[in-house]
């Protein structure tokens, strides 16, 4: 199905001593969506991204990693 | 808010473990709803059913026909949009893939059984075979998904 991104919610929630579920409850999402996202095997969609991105303060690119260099899609 | 790594069951539930437990709950509930919705309309086609004629066979009467068609329409349109409203973009993976095969597949292989009518080769098409085995071929391509 596709290359899945890297991510580093897991750390991040870890982090905080959040559940899944209470991260999930965060972001309005399932507990077993969290797992999916954190254990590669769903790419959530960009809002959902977006969300997880202001809820830890971060960019999406500091929790997302799809392993591609920055520099090669630069114009 | 307790702080735990697990996302087992504990006394004292954070904020987001309340929202998600609330979230879950408004899901399970228009689940229920649409099953016995589904129930409901399957009772009373079972009820309209002449007598005596085979399953899906026979006249039922126009009330019959036109309530349960608009019973139909209502609860699958309906219930779409408000399981959508309830659900995360997980809990509808596996049934926009479950749709995408089902309907890929009926595309696929009507064409297929229409032709080999044409040439006498097998039965004429039968709309309820078709529907029955669109709904099969939902239903595992959904499990499928959701088992992953």
């Amino acid at each position: 199905m596709g290359a899945h991104v890297k991510n580093r919610l897991r750390v991040l929630r870890a982090e905080r001593g959040w559940s899944q579920a209470e991260l999930g409850g965060r972001i309005g999402v399932s507990r077993q969506a969290v797992n999916a996202i954190e254990t590669g095997r769903h790419d959530p969609s960009l809002p959902l991204a977006f969300r997880l991105a202001r809820l830890f303060g971060a960019s999406i690119e500091e929790i997302f990693d799809d392993g591609e260099p920055q520099e090669q899609w630069r114009v | 808010m307790a702080n735990r790594k697990s996302s087992g069951v504990s006394e004292a539930l954070g904020p987001g473990e309340k929202m998600e437990r609330d979230r879950r709950q408004r899901r399970t509930f228009v689940l229920c709803v649409l099953m016995a919705a589904g129930g409901a309309c399957g009772l009373a086609l079972a009820i309209a059913e002449p007598k005596g004629a085979g399953i899906l066979q026979g006249m039922i009467p126009a009330w019959a026909a036109v309530a349960l068609a608009a019973a139909w329409l209502v609860s699958v349109v309906g219930g779409s949009l408000w399981y959508k409203k309830h659900a995360d973009e997980i809990d509808l993976a596996a049934p926009i893939w479950g749709q995408a095969v089902g309907g890929a597949t009926i595309i696929l292989l009507y064409p297929i059984w229409y032709l080999l009518w044409r040439a006498a080769l097998v039965p004429a098409p039968d709309a309820n075979v078709v529907f029955v085995a669109l709904y099969v071929v939902m239903a595992c391509a959904y499990l499928w998904k959701k088992s992953r």
